[in-house]
């Protein structure tokens, strides 16, 4: 067995300390030690883009990151976008423009979408296009998705809303 | 089974010092987007895993008309800095936006097929190793096989620090068929870096073609350097250098292109590439 | 600019409104638990050691070497399933009990199980399952459908042939009127020879399940089936138990489109949590879910028509061989829906098919979004076009030609009832502004005048 060690690091906010394998990845840290399921694990290979996460306000593949490589970082999952019944403006987006239909690969999505509005608040269709081409979807043809990004983007325009964690309206 | 150990030095000398300690049963992972899903799957279990993420190789700075990179380069900052010969062309359309945010110059060099590789070989850039036994300069030349596609000059305990590039090229261009964004896979890349003749500037005074399409590995195209120097380069060049590439290789056939396809792709690309640098201007 | 309108029936409830998803807050938010998020005390994990080969028989199995990986539980193999049968059309008597949960003597494709390690960790499982050593005659292999028909072929099935038995001929047949009359009497003879690739669905999600014991002997099974009560039912059989036992949990799918209806991952989890008193989660890897898991079938397609000079198709032959892979799964259903849909929504009043169910040592194909149907469709439509450039009409006018009318006969006797091609093609011209002749635009579907 790989020698433990203990890792802190925040997730969506709250600080966490784990003595485990630092060779684990943050993808199964997340879902098997601290049961956040909505990062999801569709390769484990870095091709399908599910288990996207942000750290450190960067877009990141969770499997291809060791958790001893996430010490002292934020980590931003799926499950800190909505605050309670409230939707983060991104989720609402997606919703209305029917961008999902199974939806394994929506946490992935969404958080690729967050990733991209931090840095660029009014992307083109082929700037969305190239930030969600590490997220493979198999349902819906990508096309809603495109539109809900982009319909993202004018809900958030000229709000702080995507740089809060949990954010609200 | 699994990896017993995981060390992740601060410094370089930390590393180095690990890697006296460990005498071979270890391996290294910068980024983690390729030796990590190996060792989650166990495909690979070395006894120690010496992350390289911690150390201060990550810088890119500008020395005398030269680029360096630090190893630990991340290939999104990579495609940020504007860098001749296609290099940052190429560095943008590996993986998608968040396999840039931490795959770096260095493992995609490392594993001897990586799309940094052909512009590396197109600019002659220069590579710094550094092992137990100190530190070693070469070309990038030396690092890969060209005829067996072997990373011969890291396969020995030797750890890639340090690239340098040109900052700037006369006239260089990367090209790849694959549509990256949609997610279709990379059938062949070039890579030109020409120079011209001053007295004459369509001439072509040296040149130096790569390309990964004829053969498994990325590989300076020597039949094709050769079919342009000290030429004009016109339709005739351009055609013989395009035929000079079935010398290189006959294709290689997956998952992705049969060989006979990738071998043409090839010559179209190269045809393209060489076409472009003959109608720009100086970089 | 088309004035095709879209016409709302008034007072149908939801029809023409738009309606929120059920499930789309739940996944949007990454509140909706996939197989793969079951989370449960002492959870074991199952994974398979699976043949290398695409065809060998199986001469010894040493479990010593996986037995002392740590975490290693137990290991299942062909002597430990109640029933060692799997063929999911058996269920509704259509299919042939050819198939093992876990192979005995002879694997027939790479990736076949053999034996379902139990194990602490995942890792732990994967890892013992690498140790499984298991000793094989490699035998000759046929990836080819005509190949695999043609004499002296490796037989692929235990019966030597080759092809799945349709009431006693090798293929399904369907014949109409007379065929070779029809064609002596044509203008133009079009052939062509179609083919499609196996197509892998390729999930976000791949196919899993977890089987939980519960006390008072039932097992509780989450599963991501697209088909809950055909998976609970096997299970059933397999394991020689009530369905009153089994507790299924399913409906939610990360992408199915017909890969996840085999069945193949419920039964031998139930065992595996029957045998070791331990919940067992059993997921594919994505590398599984790309090589061993069901496929569309491949199909070879030779299709003759022959044709007046105006284009109307007189007769039409058809020889299609239809990859099953080494097992017949779902694929005798796509033949049944590809006999019965060579004509498509055309009249052709005298036809010929042969549709072969072949065995080739690939993996198992199954189905997928219109299987059967899909493959029919792509090869007759792009004959439609071919009798267009021969002809020298546009596409248009060959279909409108063809097109079937109410009371039409299809070859295998059924009458066209509620027809619609005709008026959905004139409408569709109209939407993208495409001027029909008045010849075209004068038809309907009405009962063709006797």
């Amino acid at each position: 067995m790989t020698r433990s060690a203990t890792v802190r690091f925040t997730v969506n906010g709250e600080e966490t300390s784990i003595i485990v394998d630092p060779l684990a990845s943050l993808q199964t840290v997340l879902r098997e030690e601290l049961l956040l399921t909505g990062t999801k694990a569709g390769c484990r290979q870095g091709g399908c883009g599910s288990c996207s996460v942000l750290v450190n306000g960067e877009l990141e593949l969770s499997c291809l990151l060791p958790i001893a490589e996430v010490e002292g970082c934020s980590v931003e999952t799926i499950e800190g976008l909505s605050a309670g019944e409230k939707l983060h403006p991104i989720q609402t987006a997606f919703v209305e423009n029917f961008a999902l239909q199974c939806g394994f690969c929506t946490p992935g999505m969404v958080m690729a979408t967050k990733a991209l509005l931090g840095e660029n608040a009014t992307p083109t269709k082929d700037e969305v296009i190239e930030a969600l081409s590490g997220n493979i979807c198999r349902c819906t043809g990508y096309e809603p998705i495109v539109k809900a990004v982009m319909d993202a983007a004018d809900r958030l325009k000229g709000s702080d809303e995507v740089s809060l964690v949990g954010g609200e309206s | 089974m699994s990896v017993a150990r995981y060390v992740a030095p601060d410094t370089l000398e930390g590393i180095v010092a690990e890697m006296q300690e460990q005498e071979g049963s270890y391996a290294f992972m910068a980024g983690g987007t390729i030796v990590q899903p190996l060792l989650a799957s166990g495909s690979w279990l070395p006894r120690t895993v010496i992350g390289l993420w911690r150390a201060p190789l990550g810088a890119i700075e500008r020395v005398n008309g030269d680029v360096a990179l630090g190893a630990n380069a991340r290939l999104r900052d990579v495609a940020l800095e504007g860098l001749p010969g296609g290099l940052s062309d190429a560095a943008r359309q590996v993986g998608g936006p968040a396999v840039r945010n931490r795959a770096t110059l260095g493992g995609n060099i490392a594993t001897g097929r990586g799309d940094l590789i052909v512009p590396l070989l197109a600019l002659g850039a220069r590579v710094t190793l550094a092992s137990t036994k100190g530190t070693t300069d070469l070309s990038i030349d030396d690092v890969v096989d060209g005829a067996t596609g072997e990373v011969s000059a890291l396969a020995q305990g030797e750890l890639l620090t340090r690239v340098m590039v040109p900052a700037k090229a006369e006239r260089g261009v990367f090209m790849a068929v694959g549509r990256k964004a949609y997610n279709t896979p990379c059938v062949a890349t070039v890579g030109v870096v020409a120079n011209f003749e001053p007295d004459n500037r369509n001439v072509v005074k040296d040149v130096r073609v790569a390309v990964h399409g004829p053969q498994p590995w990325p590989q300076r195209a020597g039949p094709v350097e050769r079919a342009l120097a000290a030429r004009e380069l016109n339709a005739a060049a351009i055609t013989d250098a395009v035929a000079a590439l079935e010398s290189v290789g006959d294709g290689f056939s997956d998952s992705v292109a049969s060989a006979d396809y990738r071998l043409k792709i090839s010559g179209v690309v190269l045809r393209q590439a060489l076409e472009k640098i003959a109608g720009s201007s100086r970089q | 600019m088309s004035d095709a309108t879209v016409r709302v029936p008034q007072g149908n409830g939801p029809v023409g409104a738009s309606v929120e998803q059920a499930d789309a807050r739940s996944h949007v938010t990454g509140h909706t638990i996939y197989v793969d998020d079951v989370q449960l005390p002492r959870l074991a994990h199952m994974v398979l050691a699976r043949s290398p080969f695409p065809h060998a028989l199986i001469r010894r199995i040493d479990l010593s070497e996986a037995e002392k990986v740590p975490g290693f539980i137990r290991a299942l193999t062909a002597a430990d399933v109640p029933k060692n049968i799997y063929t999911i059309l058996g269920l509704i008597g259509f299919g042939l009990d050819e198939e093992r949960a876990l192979a005995d003597e002879r694997v027939r494709y790479i990736g076949e199980p053999i034996v379902a390690v139990i194990a602490e960790t995942r890792a732990g499982a994967a890892e013992a399952a690498k140790l499984v050593r298991i000793d094989y005659e490699e035998l000759p292999a046929v990836f080819d459908v005509e190949e695999a028909l043609a004499p002296g072929a490796p037989a692929v099935t235990e019966w030597g042939i080759n092809a799945f038995d349709f009431d006693g001929r090798p293929f399904r047949q369907v014949r109409f009127g007379d065929v070779d009359a029809a064609m002596a009497s044509a203008d133009h003879i079009v052939e062509g020879r179609y083919q499609m690739s196996p197509i892998e669905h390729a999930p976000v999600e791949t196919t899993g399940c977890v089987a939980r014991p519960e006390p008072d002997g039932r097992f509780t099974v989450w599963t991501n089936t697209q088909a809950l009560n055909m998976s609970l039912d096997l299970t059933a059989h397999i394991l020689q138990i009530p369905t009153r036992r089994l507790r299924f949990i399913g409906g939610t799918v990360g992408g199915g489109f017909g890969g996840k209806v085999d069945g193949m991952v419920e039964p031998l989890a139930t065992l595996g949590a029957w045998k070791t008193g331990r919940p067992v989660k059993y997921v594919y890897s994505r590398e599984e879910e790309m090589v061993v898991s069901s496929t569309r079938n491949g199909v070879r397609i030779y299709m003759t028509d022959g044709v007046t000079n105006d284009g109307v198709i007189v007769a039409r032959r058809v020889r299609s061989y239809i990859d099953c892979g080494a097992y017949s799964r779902h694929t005798p259903y796509a033949v049944q829906k590809h006999a019965a849909n060579l004509a498509g929504p055309y009249f052709i009043p005298n036809a010929s098919f042969d549709i072969y169910c072949v065995y080739t040592n690939r993996q198992p194909s199954s189905a997928m979004r219109g299987f059967g149907v899909t493959e029919a469709s792509f090869a007759m439509e792009v004959q439609m076009d071919r009798i267009a450039e021969l002809t020298g009409l546009d596409p248009w006018t060959v279909r409108f030609r063809n097109a079937y009318h109410d009371g039409d006969l299809r070859p295998h006797r059924k009458p066209v009832e509620d027809a619609t091609l005709i008026e959905a093609m004139q409408a569709a011209a109209r939407l993208v502004g495409y001027e029909l002749s008045p010849e075209l635009l004068a038809m309907s579907s009405k009962p063709r005048e006797v």
